[in-house]
């Protein structure tokens, strides 16, 4: 967290953003946009550790008579406050436990992207040459081959299941870290220090790891968090296009893509999970463009594309 | 220059071969296309008579190996259920696409550009705050949720728009509306983002100080010079658009390649799949030079290395 | 119950007054429609006609075939054949119906038939090239068809076969340009009613009314056909006026304005348990999966209009249906029944309790995923225990079709079979009934006797046979359990008058069409 401090301390551009002119907490909690959109997702985290534990078995209870139950009534309690789904599912709970499934999928697919693109990113920049040649081809055959084709595939052999999705999403998104952290590491290893532990007879991997993956880390995170917005959202048309997962898992994509055909009779049903889904993917990226401009508000990833052009253009 | 663009066209070329020798195999996968269309009582003997026929009976690495060398000749085979010419098929759906990502993308670059600029006109005002929040909001609605809804309450409560297809242009609505969605979100930062870092840069302030109006400042200068990174961002999201599409094909019956790279996969339609994937290929890589070549035209400075 | 019996009376108003739609004259009219299917069309080749989709738009408009199953009584009816006599066992007869053309002009006449027929039987091939046409399934082993005389056509049998009239209407007729290559038609030229004009692929197939048709001139002149995935949106369509005919409607889509209108197609909703694994090995255990499922409530609920709880695989068209089984030896919803007989297996060592797959498929019917989830609930609740397994059409069936690998799991696979053929052969020999049945999950020599018996007999005697064996099958083996039989919803557009029958889920006679305003 040191080396936060020392980033934002060494921005010296006093009228780039009003948080600037603050410490964190007062930057935190001066926005209450910010404030809400860190609330609503610490909610929906909770949610997601506590609902299989306490809600589970109501959640997934069917109940015929509780059919396209009218959501805002008290008749059958709390649990209903939002509708019953087609099977007389209480929606409330049902979107508690798509928060895990939805939760524990942005999470793990992040994880595994971010940490096999930064990972292949490091070598391919450092090492440049045919390493870095062969590994952005590959970057460019996985960005290009249909992620729903890969989905179908890998759902095919081994069957549907979040951990599947998981795979799916964390493969499709490797290239996105993959170019950031390489980009990055080939400017880095130009400079200096990196030079001068060269010089001083340290191995490409302690270079690698103590030298240019540190600084490389700031920007990895920061996109890995955009990103937790971005898998959200692409887990749940997944979901919706009946890929990936297997009653009685659900997430929110899957309870949108139930409700769809009820839409016009028990609008309720594919409503609630859709308003979720924009709610925690707005919070997510809300959260994210604070982060972004506390931590640097020079560097903007969304330019991640072309970053030499960039720098051409803005000097 | 030209070495430059055959560079791009080769390494290009490399991994369209790549992306195609993987979707060969991935595709091969997911079973054959002769189980799909046979009713469940067919016999052997008649589903081998299908797969004969479709030379699905010969070793993986023949039919690789005779899809290679009739693939560097241009023919990519019959389809397996339109008696067409893969490539043909292939070909046919990409005027859609083209037209839907060309029509999206315009939509989505000038309303981004002018909500770009008047945020980062009057940054950390109400106005910018406004917009920031707005284009986030959009930027986070799902596609597929958007399409149904929008369906429902401008199609079939308003009858303002046909529900699906795309066959006159108030079809084209919805469509390009679901799909302009997110990229508006998206390049509104970028160029919010752009135009602030080149308004507080010292070439601007130089002019400011120079005496040129504030709106002159804005469109000649600043815009211009803000414009490499809204052209990659928006590039990228083209390229993923031609590639993509599918939710609008799904729920709105919108023809484009997207469609039928789905359709191809579900229905194991092996040629198709091939020839789509080797036609959105070309096409991302065309797309991305043209992109670079723009970047040399707007800004001189840009090297292409 | 009361709902389904009134569906019943309605499923048989439809048919009386299917029949009078055929004897009103239908005024031609300069109209066009636009008809909005769930799936777009593969092929339009007379010899692809099997699948729904191909048929939907092929069969009975473009295409005829010599025979006919007639939607009123089931019965086999002339078409393009006027007579057909079995000469001798292995050898038939058919006198052709004359002056009747193609599209094109050209004369239909045996020679054409036998072409056709031949075309499309299991390794045909056309200057060594073989051609593989969908329609080879109802055709167990290749037939042989030669022209006679002008309008004479002989067909030969390699056994004996009671039923090849009705195997001759899956038989559609293309002109014989389109029969003397291997390769599939891309503008089909047959002898209906309508002509074929265009075909862009993924968007429409446009017809249009044959002048030269032999028989009456249908009212409607043009007819587009669309596709679109969504039910909902299909429905929409007829609302906004964007369709006039839109197929495979969902029940909740449904209007009571008499726009949307219902048919059967003698489709059923079935539980196949595999009794070559555990645990479903004891036949006790698979009865009580047939005991423990709510049919009348999760019908009623889940599919509405759109479904009639069943205890059998074949609907009451097909000769081996069985009447009055409901109420006598059914296996009926009773919870506590299924409790006893999985107490007593489990006291002889079977493992009730072994986790096993309730395999589906997402596009297995309007509302089938709901079905699944509340069935797994039932099964659930009398102490099995089931894990639902949604799987994509081609992984589905190495679950349905034997043989079953080693290491596949138990499982119940949930299915939908139709025969609209109203002969029970195609539902149970070599299919889901006898032991080397491709998809039978079941080995009991008596059904076996009983089926290929019925397979050579006749009349009463055949549809006798089928019952015997299918009773069987439904209680002492409990390896096909009925769940419900499918009614089909369409919706018409405002003045538009079509009587759906129970070929309608397959062909969708344009000709049939009137419009009253």
């Amino acid at each position: 967290m040191k080396g936060d401090a020392i980033m934002s301390q060494s921005v010296g551009q006093p009228k780039l953003s009003w948080f600037q002119r603050s410490e964190r907490w007062q930057m935190f909690t001066a926005s209450p946009l910010v404030v809400t959109s860190a609330i609503w997702l610490l909610f929906i985290v909770l949610v997601a550790l506590l609902a299989p534990a306490l809600v589970a078995e109501r959640a997934n209870l069917q109940d015929l008579m509780s059919r396209f139950y009218a959501p805002f009534q008290f008749g059958k309690g709390l649990e209903f406050i939002l509708g019953g789904d087609s099977l007389g599912r209480p929606i409330l709970l049902q979107l508690a436990m798509g928060a895990q499934t939805s939760m524990i999928i942005a999470v793990f697919a992040v994880g595994i992207s971010s940490a096999i693109g930064y990972a292949i990113g490091l070598v391919a920049g450092y090492f440049g040459g045919w390493v870095d040649n062969a590994l952005l081809r590959i970057a460019d055959i996985l960005h290009t081959i249909p992620s729903i084709l890969l989905a179908l595939v890998v759902l095919f052999i081994l069957q549907p299941s979040v951990f599947n999705v998981i795979i799916v999403l964390g493969i499709t998104r490797i290239p996105v870290y993959l170019r950031t952290a390489r980009a990055q590491t080939v400017e880095i290893k130009e400079r200096t220090f990196v030079e001068v532990a060269r010089s001083m007879g340290a191995s490409h991997w302690r270079i690698i790891t103590q030298e240019i993956a540190p600084l490389v880390f700031p920007t990895i995170r920061t996109l890995a968090v955009l990103e937790i917005a971005m898998v959200i959202l692409a887990a749940s048309s997944l979901t919706f296009l009946g890929i990936g997962l297997q009653r009685p898992d659900v997430d929110w994509g899957m309870m949108v893509a139930d409700g769809k055909t009820y839409l016009k009779s028990a609008w309720f049903v594919a409503v609630f999970p859709g308003v979720v889904i924009v709610l925690t993917a707005l919070s997510a990226s809300i959260l994210s463009n604070w982060l972004r401009a506390v931590e640097d508000p020079t560097q903007n990833i969304l330019f991640a594309r072309k970053p030499k052009a960039r720098k051409g253009a803005s000097q | 220059m030209l070495a430059f663009i055959r560079g791009r066209l080769l390494s290009g070329l490399l991994t369209v071969f790549g992306v195609v020798v993987l979707v060969f195999f991935l595709a091969r996968l997911t079973g054959s296309p002769i189980d799909l269309f046979f009713p469940e009582g067919a016999t052997p003997a008649q589903l081998d008579s299908f797969s004969r026929a479709y030379g699905l009976d010969r070793p993986l690495i023949e039919q690789f190996w005779v899809f290679l060398s009739n693939a560097v000749r241009g023919d990519f085979g019959m389809s397996v259920w339109q008696q067409r010419p893969a490539l043909q098929a292939a070909l046919s759906e990409m005027p859609a696409t083209l037209l839907l990502t060309l029509i999206a993308m315009t939509v989505s670059v000038v309303i981004a550009v002018i909500l770009g600029t008047v945020a980062a006109a009057f940054r950390f005002r109400l106005v910018d705050r406004v917009i920031t929040i707005v284009t986030l909001i959009t930027g986070s609605i799902p596609a597929f949720w958007f399409a149904l809804v929008s369906i429902l309450i401008f199609a079939i409560v308003y009858r303002l728009v046909p529900t699906s297809g795309a066959g006159n242009w108030q079809s084209w609505i919805l469509p390009v509306a679901t799909v302009s969605l997110g990229p508006i979100g998206v390049l509104t930062q970028v160029t919010r983002g752009a135009m602030i870092e080149v308004l507080s840069s010292g070439f601007v302030r130089n002019a400011r100080a120079r005496g040129f109006g504030s709106t002159r400042i804005l469109y000649r200068h600043a815009l211009r010079n803000a414009a490499l990174p809204i052209i990659a961002v928006a590039g990228d999201i083209a390229a993923s658009m031609v590639n993509g599409a599918v939710i609008v094909s799904v729920v709105f019956a919108f023809p484009g390649i997207g469609k039928a790279i789905i359709g191809a996969v579900l229905a194991r339609d092996f040629p198709v799949l091939q020839a789509c994937i080797v036609v959105v290929g070309v096409a991302v890589i065309l797309l991305n030079l043209i992109i670079d070549l723009i970047y040399v035209v707007v800004d001189p400075r840009v090297r292409l290395s | 119950m009361n709902i389904s019996a009134g569906l019943k009376a309605l499923g048989l108003a439809a048919l009386l007054s299917t029949a009078m739609v055929h004897v009103a004259m239908a005024e031609p009219t300069d109209r066009g429609i636009t008809v909005a299917l769930a799936v777009e069309l593969d092929s339009l080749d007379a010899c692809d006609t099997q699948p729904a989709q191909n048929a939907n738009i092929a069969r009975g408009n473009i295409y005829e075939s010599l025979t006919h199953v007639s939607p009123v009584d089931g019965k086999l009816e002339p078409l393009l054949a006027l007579s057909w006599e079995q000469v001798d066992e292995l050898t038939w007869e058919f006198k052709l119906r004359p002056d009747v053309k193609f599209h094109d002009g050209s004369p239909f006449t045996a020679e054409v038939a036998a072409a056709n027929i031949n075309r499309s039987q299991p390794g045909a091939e056309i200057d060594g090239q073989e051609i593989a046409c969908l329609n080879l399934t109802q055709f167990p082993e290749a037939v042989k068809a030669e022209a006679v005389d002008e309008l004479t056509l002989r067909v030969t049998t390699p056994k004996v076969d009671p039923i090849l009239p009705l195997r001759l209407s899956y038989a559609d007729i293309g002109n014989l340009a389109t029969q003397q290559t291997a390769q599939k038609s891309l503008s089909p030229v047959g002898t209906g009613p309508y002509q074929f004009v265009e075909r862009i692929q993924g968007e429409h197939v446009k017809l249009t009314r044959f002048d030269g048709y032999w028989g009456e001139i249908p009212a409607v002149k043009d007819v587009t056909y669309v596709y679109r995935a969504e039910a909902s949106v299909r429905a929409g369509m007829i609302e906004t006026g964007e369709a006039q005919l839109a197929t495979a409607i969902s029940a909740q889509d449904a209007t009571d304005d008499g726009r949307t209108v219902t048919y059967k197609d003698n489709r059923i909703v079935i539980a196949r348990p595999n009794s070559f694994k555990e645990p479903f090995k004891d036949p006790r255990v698979r009865q009580a999966v047939s005991h423990a499922i709510d049919r009348d409530t999760i019908v009623t609920a889940l599919m509405g209009i759109g479904g009639n709880p069943w205890y059998q695989m074949l609907g009451p068209q097909v000769n081996g249906y069985i009447p009055g089984f409901d109420e006598t030896d059914a296996l009926r919803f009773d919870p506590e029944k299924a409790k006893e007989l999985l107490a007593a297996a489990k006291a002889d060592g079977a493992p009730v309790d072994q986790e096993f797959v309730l395999v589906t498929r997402p596009d297995l019917f309007p509302g089938s995923d709901e079905v699944v989830q509340a069935i797994a609930q039932n099964l659930q609740s009398v102490g099995l225990n089931p894990r639902i397994l949604s799987l994509e059409n081609t992984a589905w069936r190495t679950y349905l079709r034997q043989p079953f690998p080693e290491e596949q799991e138990g499982s119940i696979v949930m299915l939908s079979h139709d025969n609209t053929s109203g002969d029970a052969t195609f539902s149970f020999s070599g299919n889901y009934a006898t032991c080397e049945g491709r998809n039978s999950a079941t080995c009991n020599p008596e059904i076996d006797r009983l089926v290929f018996a019925a397979d050579a007999a006749q009349g009463e005697e055949r549809a006798s046979l089928y019952q015997q064996a299918a009773r069987i099958m439904y209680t002492q083996e409990s390896t096909m359990i009925g769940i419900a039989e499918q009614v089909r919803l369409m919706m018409l557009g405002e003045g538009i008058q079509y009587e759906p029958n129970p070929l309608s889920g397959i062909e969708i006679r344009i000709a049939d069409i009137t419009f009253s305003d």
